[in-house]
């Protein structure tokens, strides 16, 4: 976790440092809101590096279980550098994950049942009747370049292909069309 | 969440290409690194996530009509998308229909398209007036354009006749390239 350096807040280091410093297990409630804080992130990571809801979530878990145990049992020199070490503990999760190992379980049969695990808010959940109505307010070539990119999540030059445009068309095509979309979804005022 | 705000926001464009991992090592870390301490960008990042699962949500109820391209409706059939397919010759009909187990249905409308620049889609469905579908996306080598309708709105629809006209649109003006009916047939179960 050397030379990360992740932006936070004092009140997370603030949390940190209460669970540190109560008895193991003590203050579940500096627990359960550095849950909340970081989950969001965490999985977000997750979503990101795994590309499945299930890892994501695993990962969640896993790593704030890492953590919280890891300040319980005072292993953070730092806990004021609360953010790298989640970050970073991410990091090597995901790596081990990849390589598909046993660790999940063996640190959910440790801990999973000493910690409180907090409801993390997660990523917006849109109407999709409404993300539909708003689809057909696109210009057909951004719903298509739209379509053919997140159907599954293909990347410019993939979707230039299928479509016989230059990629750097297609990236303008999407930009455009993801922003009109989102504006039209999130009730934001529509660009022209 | 966080107490701070945030002095360098990474551009949206930025953040499509990072969760299309379309950036390289270095500019991908960084990204990573910012959007793990910074809430405003993070949750910019989360309503791609969301709008990215909302489109394909549409297209799994099948509530996006779109023209798609010959190379994408080969690579749903190689998912195993139970796809049916209509093949329109131009200025002519075909009989069509949708069965339940379809998934998507995409009608092959034949068409000369070479030197055609622009193409717009005038669309005719029963008395309603006529929609005009503007610059649609087409491969000018296919020699076709391929409309996808909304599977939802065909299962739910009586049998009518629908017609298209495709139409080029240049500097000197629109010519007609060719003109569509597709006779739908509602699905009735045990017909």
């Amino acid at each position: 976790m050397e030379g990360l350096s992740i932006e936070q807040s004092g009140e997370e280091a603030e949390l940190a440092r209460r669970i540190a410093q109560a008895a193991a297990g003590a203050d579940r409630e500096a627990e359960a809101e550095l849950y909340r804080r970081f989950a969001p992130r965490v999985r977000r990571y997750g979503l990101k590096h795994l590309r499945d809801e299930q890892g994501a979530a695993d990962l969640m878990q896993q790593v704030l279980l890492v953590t919280i145990e890891g300040l319980r049992a005072g292993k953070l020199r730092e806990p004021e550098r609360i953010g790298s070490f989640v970050f970073g503990t991410c990091r090597m999760v995901v790596l081990e994950l990849r390589r598909g190992t046993a660790r999940r379980e063996r640190l959910l049969g440790l801990y999973a049942d000493d910690v409180s695990i907090a409801d993390a808010a997660v990523a917006p959940r849109l109407d999709h009747e409404r993300v539909a109505n708003c689809l057909d307010r696109l210009t057909e070539r951004e719903r298509t370049v739209l379509l053919m990119t997140f159907y599954e999540e293909k990347p410019a030059a993939e979707v230039a292909g299928l479509l016989g445009l230059a990629e750097g068309n297609v990236r303008v095509i999407r930009h455009r069309g993801l922003e009109h979309l989102r504006d039209c979804v999130m009730g934001k005022q529509a660009k022209s | 969440m966080n107490a701070f705000n945030c002095n360098t926001p990474i551009e949206f464009s930025a953040l499509i290409e990072y969760w299309l991992d379309e950036l390289d090592e270095a500019a991908e870390a960084s990204i990573d690194e910012h959007i793990f301490g910074c809430q405003e960008c993070g949750a910019k990042l989360d309503e791609i996530i969301a709008l990215a699962g909302g489109v394909r949500t549409a297209f799994g109820q099948g509530a996006i009509r779109a023209f798609i391209t010959d190379a994408f409706v080969k690579r749903l059939a190689e998912q195993n998308v139970r796809l049916r397919e209509y093949r329109v010759p131009r200025n002519g009909s075909v009989n069509c229909s949708v069965a339940p187990e379809d998934e998507v249905v995409v009608a092959r409308l034949e068409a000369p398209l070479d030197g055609v620049a622009r193409l717009d889609a005038h669309s005719y469905f029963g008395d309603a007036q006529p929609e005009v579908f503007r610059d649609i996306p087409f491969d000018p080598v296919s020699g076709e354009v391929v409309l996808m309708p909304k599977l939802a709105h065909l299962r739910a629809a009586p049998s009518h006749l629908y017609r298209v006209r495709l139409v080029a649109v240049d500097a000197n003006g629109e010519r007609v390239v060719g003109g569509y009916a597709l006779n739908h047939t509602r699905f009735v179960p045990g017909s």
